[in-house]
């Protein structure tokens, strides 16, 4: 399912209107970036959860080529499922 | 430390003010969203959001399902902002060899044998740890041998020296000055290796500095070199010097210890039969130097400094003869160049015209190196006249001693 597809689901699901339901994705989406950034969770109930996680620097070595590498800091988004597949 | 966690009523909240709706309308669009997230993934549909990400399914170890979400890249690009500037840094290698065997570097090195007591062991084990310690601390190349027969601690020194230097240069290429250490932090972090070769360096700078210094003092000291002068500055010369002064003799002194020649005015000498050489001490012992007069008076045992034979052209010994001007003995008459003389000033004083101090030179050519090159106290043969056609008051003699002259001179350019 792509993006436009899903759209249409969620304004047929919603019975919003087509343009207010993908501005109103895209505001989701500014939350949750502006939200990750802050290292803030976003859950949603009966959904899951969208965290953050921070990875500090770290040194990795290269077995082949023999190389230690020091990786800079980052910031990870993972979403943790509150509902099982059947 | 709890993170921060926006629950689903805020998150509407927050959605009706950015998108300026009813949080009813927000709320509506959450739960849609998430039910037809919810729902492509039962049917083990992907959905991908762009802006958000990918959500799909994947099979887990136990044959279950699992939801797996990949962030997009604008929303990795966002949250990793603060961390744009940095980039992996490749701050090293690793030595393979590291883990290999280490081979004695002394042949002569043969394990103690391990019968021995323990008392001596332990001696051993404590004398060997106070050696390394001593080592680290800076002494490596005196205990080198017997505290690091296999060479192990040099070799980590060094090592750790490499990897300090790849890191300091990889961290100024990377990071702005104001945050590099400041000078003074790095004079105190200088390691005892890096001090002896800077003092090694400095000694051999000094050296270095003595010795040019000592080759110039020593060039300038023993060899005064005179200067063939031009038209105008022979001719100020000739007009400063009176004819008396030409005329009158002073004694020569002789430093054998500098070589140097204290004769400020002309001296003109000839050689005698037995090798000595014979000077004016007073005007009255020693009157003034004719071409058809001989001396008064001699100075036994005089110490002549000669230059060495380095010239280009070697004459033939009896062309010389009809060169050099005779007394009427027959033998050689000869100048010793003074202090402050030149081969013009000796032309000038003894055949009338500067012109002709090209035959001086030719009959010289033996012991001069060049005409801008003799030293002084060096004894120069005078040029027969009849030989070389030297007339001053003769226009066509004066023209060919330039013409030779000039040719002298393009020949020493």
């Amino acid at each position: 399912m792509d993006h436009k597809e899903f759209v249409s689901r969620v304004q047929q699901r919603s019975g919003l209107d087509k343009q207010q339901c993908a501005m109103l994705l895209n505001c989701f989406e500014r939350i949750l970036q502006d939200e990750a950034l802050n290292m803030v969770d976003v859950e949603i109930d009966n959904f899951g959860k969208f965290e953050s996680h921070k990875h500090p620097e770290y040194i990795q070595e290269n077995n082949e080529t023999g190389e230690v590498v020091l990786y800079p800091p980052r910031i990870t988004c993972r979403f943790r499922s509150y509902f099982k597949l059947d | 430390m709890s993170k921060k966690i926006i629950d689903k009523e805020l998150l509407c909240s927050l959605l009706s003010t950015y998108a300026k709706v009813n949080p009813e309308v927000a709320k509506a669009f959450i739960d849609s969203m998430s039910m037809v997230i919810k729902q492509a993934l039962q049917d083990n549909d992907e959905v991908r959001i762009s802006g958000l990400g990918l959500f799909k399914t994947i099979i887990t170890q136990q044959g279950g399902r699992r939801v797996a979400f990949t962030p997009d890249e604008k929303l990795r690009t966002h949250i990793n902002a603060p961390f744009s500037c940095f980039e992996p840094i490749v701050i090293g290698m690793m030595d393979k060899q590291e883990n290999q065997n280490f081979v004695p570097i002394d042949e002569n090195f043969s394990v103690k044998d391990t019968s021995e007591n323990v008392s001596s062991s332990e001696e051993e084990t404590c004398n060997e740890k106070e050696n390394i310690e001593r080592v680290l601390s800076g002494d490596i190349e005196s205990d080198n041998k017997t505290t690091d027969p296999f060479g192990i601690i040099s070799e980590n020194i060094v090592l750790t020296e490499l990897a300090d230097k790849e890191v300091s240069d990889l961290t100024q290429e990377k990071y702005p000055d104001s945050l590099l250490p400041t000078e003074e932090n790095k004079a105190t972090d200088i390691s005892p290796k890096t001090k002896r070769s800077k003092y090694i360096w400095m000694w051999m700078a000094f050296i270095f500095i003595f010795i040019v210094g000592f080759y110039w003092f020593m060039n300038n000291t023993y060899e005064i070199k005179t200067d063939i002068l031009t038209d105008e500055q022979s001719y100020s010369l000739s007009k400063e010097i009176p004819d008396s002064t030409l005329s009158s003799h002073s004694p020569i002194v002789y430093d054998s210890i500098n070589s140097l020649a204290v004769v400020k005015e002309d001296v003109v000498f000839e050689e005698s039969a037995s090798e000595t050489i014979y000077t004016s001490s007073t005007e009255s012992s020693f009157p003034k130097l004719d071409k058809n007069k001989d001396n008064d008076g001699r100075v036994e045992n005089l110490d002549v400094k000669s230059t060495p034979s380095s010239t280009k052209k070697k004459v033939n010994e009896d062309i010389l003869d009809k060169m050099i001007k005779r007394r009427e003995d027959g033998e050689r008459v000869f100048v010793q160049l003074g202090e402050g003389e030149r081969l013009t000033l000796i032309a000038l004083r003894e055949y009338g015209d500067k012109a002709f101090w090209c035959y001086i030179f030719e009959v010289n050519r033996d012991h001069l190196k060049s005409p801008g090159h003799v030293t002084v106290g060096v004894k120069l043969y005078l040029p027969d006249e009849q030989y070389w056609q030297i007339d001053s008051t003769d226009e066509n003699s004066l023209r060919k001693a330039r013409q030779h002259c000039a040719n002298i001179l393009k020949e020493f350019e």
